[in-house]
């Protein structure tokens, strides 16, 4: 399988997804429910489930639970395999590896949101962890109070006072806004080994297809996050109100 | 992205995040007992912070199960994701005893507190199964027999025959048992009492012991408490959105402030802020209410859809994936437990027995039905707190009565608070090895 297939694939679910997910309503039984919206709502006042962005709704909705099934019947599986494969101690200098080749991407964004002394600890952390921490297999900077700051493009945009447009939500990745969507290419330039446009251009090299597809397994290992078991038929909704209002959190720092 | 499985997420995120703004100093305790948490309202979002927990280390390798339970149910499309339930196995390499824990309100079979049990037991050398609550979404539409939950009596029939087909199809051939022990919290502790009851008669698994931990007395008793504490202090949309804002105002300030680059929901974290603020009980209450009426719009929705009530969601409605929902989100947000106890379940269960009155409902859903087995049977232990937030006057009482020396009564906790702390932890487990 070719990288450049599985983009593909990516922009065929957008199309996919754009046309034929308008927002709908629900098709409504003939009797009206006992409670009703005008029960519960005093004159003049305001929902704010509805403060929340989201007129691709319809869209966003599909491609929510398209994520969830690929994740049960694709990525966790290819998940549970890597860790009943890969030995925990191997995993964790993967991930470190990974958060190291990160940095170069936080540096850029720092420089650029012009935060000093945030760029100072982070060019701190890629030096010791890159020479002491073994070609960034370790974080022994951490330890030395180098703590690590995740930074990307959509949060430099926000920084300066970009809002986030509206909600979005990626193939395979999930919650993102029209803002922090696009920002994402911006981010593989700054990134060593990725190419910034990849389903453009063709992956170089074998070695290069297998590091994307680890940090990718690597990427969803250490999220906690398991689609639909919240326990809720709102999933959707306090997901999206989290995600929004957790970016705004992010960008504040 | 996230780091954090959703329920957990979301309910600490709504607890953590406020309490930063809102807690109030550290009183003196005095006593022996060493759990930190004064204020019980306090208590119950905090938990209980790492240094005064019990040094339990996680079992790795959690087995998940997944169970089809009736055959012929069709699971609607809107919730095609839950045909089935999920429940945890922590396996011994060996033969041992089996203990069932089941979760509360709303819970899944994982969880923080899922997790410090089914801990506790693992490292005690118990097989431990983790069950969701019967008023968990994929319970309710895949194994519950009404699919309308909240009566104890029904819902913990609906757990035992989970637990026997469990046992049976998947369980047995797997592992070796010498005995079974039931345990749970909260709506999982009278889950428990109900349990332990059901298997005197049917005599599956012959339970050895039995401990319900900070039990209900009246379930409709505790949940007008948790409905109050949104109601009255949080009136309309607009003063929620102060509210909300007040959550994450806080939350940033203490994030841009705090010298990690991820957000920190841990009992620890939340502990540092407790010693630093000022905290009002109406704020701590309105936050108690929102992460309990988030599982009461979750449950009753799923309910009404199940079983066809028409009360938020009209009967016949048929909604793809991509509708837009945001009318019943309201609804049912703006709606407590108790008027879908009494304008769903009361019409539903009147409809498969007129006699049924809204009385009889409160008994059934209360741990009274079963006073006299309560007072007579040795195998069952009582573990609670004094100050539980959930108890109406009178009720505390009543079950010390009840259990007499088998309850072991924590001066403070609030509701489930000091689960953690390394007394309670010990207790749970002496408890079902002596």
């Amino acid at each position: 399988m070719k990288a450049r297939s599985f983009f593909q694939v990516s922009l065929i679910l957008f199309a996919l997804g754009l046309s034929a997910c308008a927002t709908t309503q629900p098709d409504v039984g003939d009797e009206t429910a006992t409670r009703q919206l005008s029960d519960v709502l005093p004159a003049g006042d305001e929902i704010v489930v509805k403060d929340f962005y989201d007129p691709w709704e319809g869209y966003n909705h599909w491609m929510y639970n398209f994520n969830a099934r690929f994740d049960r019947y694709i990525f966790i599986p290819t998940v549970n395999a890597y860790k009943s494969v890969v030995p925990g101690i191997a995993r964790t200098g993967i991930h470190n590896f990974f958060k190291n080749l990160g940095e170069f991407s936080n540096l850029a964004n720092l420089l650029l949101q012009a935060k000093p002394t945030q760029f100072g600890r982070t060019f701190g952390r890629l030096v010791v962890n890159s020479t002491i921490g073994i070609g960034g297999l370790m974080d022994p900077a951490t330890s030395f109070g180098l703590y690590h700051q995740n930074e990307d493009f959509g949060q430099t945009l926000g920084h300066w006072g970009l809002g986030p447009g509206p909600y979005f939500i990626l193939p395979i990745v999930g919650p993102s806004t029209l803002r922090d969507a696009p920002s994402k290419i911006i981010d593989r330039i700054f990134h060593p080994v990725y190419e910034p446009v990849p389903w453009l251009v063709d992956i170089k090299s074998e070695e290069q297809l297998a590091l994307g597809l680890l940090n990718g397994v690597d990427t969803r290992a250490n999220i906690g996050f398991r689609y639909y078991e919240m326990g809720s038929p709102f999933e959707y909704y306090w997901i999206r109100n989290f995600w929004l209002e957790y970016r705004k959190l992010q960008i504040s720092k | 992205m996230f780091c954090f499985n959703p329920t957990t997420f979301i309910i600490r995120c709504l607890s953590a995040l406020f309490v930063f703004g809102i807690l109030c100093p550290l009183s003196a305790s005095d006593n022996s007992y060493g759990y930190p948490i004064e204020n019980p309202l306090a208590a119950t979002i905090i938990g209980t912070p790492q240094e005064y927990q019990a040094n339990l280390s996680v079992p790795r390798k959690v087995k998940l199960f997944k169970l089809k339970v009736f055959k012929d149910r069709v699971t609607p499309n809107y919730f095609w994701y839950n045909d089935k339930i999920t429940y945890g196995l922590f396996q011994q390499k060996q033969k041992a005893p089996l203990i069932f824990i089941i979760a509360g309100t709303g819970g899944n079979y994982t969880g923080p507190k899922m997790t410090t049990m089914s801990s506790a037991f693992y490292n005690a050398g118990f097989h431990v199964v983790t069950l969701p609550s019967p008023t968990y979404m994929s319970f309710i539409i895949a194994a519950s027999n009404s699919s309308v939950p909240g009566l104890l009596d029904e819902d913990s029939h609906d757990l035992y025959n989970v637990m026997k087909l469990a046992w049976s199809t998947q369980l047995k051939s797997r592992i070796e048992v010498s005995d079974f022990y039931v345990t749970g919290y909260s709506l999982g502790g009278a889950q428990t009492a109900y349990l332990a009851y059901i298997d005197e008669q049917q005599k599956f698994f012959n339970f050895k012991k039995a401990l319900v931990i900070n039990t209900p007395v009246s379930l409709l008793n505790s949940v007008d408490i948790l409905d109050d504490y949104l109601d009255n202090n949080i009136k309309t949309g607009k003063e929620f959105r102060v509210f909300w804002q007040k959550i994450w105002n806080t939350a940033t300030e203490r994030f841009v402030a705090s010298p990690t680059s991820q957000l920190q929901l841990t009992p620890e974290s939340l502990f540092e802020a407790y010693k630093d603020q000022n905290p009002k009980d109406e704020d701590l209450e309105a936050l108690i209410g929102t992460a309990f009426r988030i599982s009461a719009a979750s449950l009753m929705v799923t309910a009404d859809v199940m079983s066809q009530s028409g009360y938020i969601v009209p009967k016949g409605t048929k909604a793809k994936i991509t509708a837009d929902v945001t009318d019943y989100f309201v609804v049912a947000h703006r709606t407590g437990f108790m008027e879908y106890a009494q304008e769903l379940m009361l019409p539903f269960y009147q409809g498969r027995d007129p006699e049924i009155t809204f009385e009889k409902l409160v008994q059934r859903a209360s741990l009274y039905p079963l006073e006299d087995y309560l007072r007579n049977s040795k195998k069952i232990g009582l573990m609670h707190n004094e100050d539980d937030i959930i108890m109406a006057p009178g009720e505390m009482d009543w079950l010390k009565d009840v259990f007499g020396d088998r309850s072991k009564i924590y001066p403070r906790g609030g509701h489930l608070g000091n689960m953690a702390y390394k007394d309670n932890v010990a207790y749970m487990v002496e408890f079902f090895e002596n």
